[in-house]
């Protein structure tokens, strides 16, 4: 019923692409990459129809999607770091005392004029960058909780993909495996059919039946 | 015009009273026009994801175009075929909204309430790859059943 045509998972791809449209990338996303590891995961799986196609492109798109979402998480954490300076600049949170506060705004502007990133600046005050990057993470925590929940889902997804993959490929083993083992009953059953049928006398059967084995009756003549 | 809310130990609304509050409600029964009812109609409209595919003739080609990709001209195409096609449609369908969420967002993170929505696409997401699997294994039965008969 559905098309069974064993194909190149180039082609297999290609006319995917064609049925459902190409994956839509994000603005700075390779095509090439996205590419590549499709290929990679095609090797591996070697999906023979149009089906296994679509699931060699789910657990690459989820893979894909991962990938999107921890980069996504480093953005996170890098958009809070300016409110962790913030924090850990405020005396009211106690890192630096309201001394170190008032000589932090009043250097702050010559330490950028100079060159001096706010990291370099903080150090002189015992803030470290180790520090800025454990407060950034914990001011994204719960968008890491959704962006975690994100990626699971993609996990969770991969796995079921893979699941039925390879459970559709042992059925079809077993059915190929089936098919190969009913032939020769079969041409043994149609055999004994055309035997059956053969009204030749018994002697002229069972020689034509006996044609490999040796000729008993001359040897013995011998 | 505008009476004050009651309170428990209130003497009972007057006629003028009364008559003041019905007045107001004239005020904010909202739209009247057909073109305002249909606007309002949409206000709750976020991607129109909840809903089943459009039955309009775009979905109905692209389903036959799949169908008749997928499975052998000779057969008759039959109803798993298209709920397999319609699902493929309806993944795409989230993942074209998905990937406008993404890619509208301008500043370099997401905002959690975006965040939330992408969660809620993947539940949408969820129910559609259920339908294809089911309708997949459904297809791989009937063609099992075909080739053992």
């Amino acid at each position: 019923m559905t098309k069974s045509v064993k194909a190149q998972p180039g082609n297999l791809f290609s006319q995917l692409d064609e049925l459902l449209g190409r994956r839509a990338l994000l603005k700075g996303e390779s095509r090439t990459k996205y590419l590549e590891l499709r290929k990679i995961i095609a090797r591996l799986m070697n999906p023979e129809d149009v089906f296994d196609a679509i699931e060699v492109q789910e657990i690459v798109d989820s893979i894909w999607d991962s990938q999107r979402f921890q980069k996504l998480a480093a953005k996170l954490v890098d958009a809070e770091f300016t409110n962790a300076l913030k924090f850990l600049t405020d005396s009211a949170h106690g890192y630096v005392s309201e001394n170190t506060e008032k000589w932090i705004k009043a250097n702050r502007d010559k330490a950028q004029k100079s060159s001096m990133t706010d990291l370099e600046f903080l150090k002189k005050i015992g803030i470290n960058s180790g520090l800025v990057l454990a407060k950034s993470m914990l001011l994204a925590a719960d968008d890491f909780s959704a962006l975690d929940r994100l990626a699971s889902n993609r996990i969770a997804a991969r796995k079921t993909a893979h699941a039925g993959y390879t459970r559709r490929k042992k059925l079809q083993a077993k059915e190929k495996r089936r098919a190969a083992k009913a032939k020769p009953q079969q041409q043994i059953l149609t055999n004994d059919k055309s035997l059956a049928n053969d009204n030749r006398p018994t002697e002229r059967k069972n020689k034509s039946l006996n044609k490999s084995s040796p000729d008993y009756d001359s040897w013995q003549d011998d | 015009m505008a009476g004050r809310l009651s309170r428990p130990g209130d003497p009972m609304a007057t006629d003028k009273q009364i008559a003041a509050n019905r007045a107001n409600a004239q005020h904010s029964t909202g739209p009247k026009t057909a073109a305002g009812k249909r606007r309002s109609s949409g206000n709750a409209f976020r991607h129109g994801l909840s809903g089943p595919l459009p039955n309009d003739e775009l979905t109905v080609t692209a389903t036959d175009a799949i169908v008749s990709a997928l499975f052998d001209g000779a057969d008759k195409p039959h109803e798993d075929a298209t709920a397999f096609a319609r699902s493929q449609l309806e993944l795409r369908r989230i993942r074209k909204v998905r990937h406008n969420m993404l890619a509208d967002s301008a500043h370099e993170s997401l905002y959690p309430r975006e965040l939330r929505r992408l969660i809620a696409l993947d539940r949408y997401e969820r129910v559609a790859r259920t339908k294809s699997r089911r309708a997949r294994q459904l297809i791989s039965k009937r063609r099992n059943s075909s080739s053992d008969s």
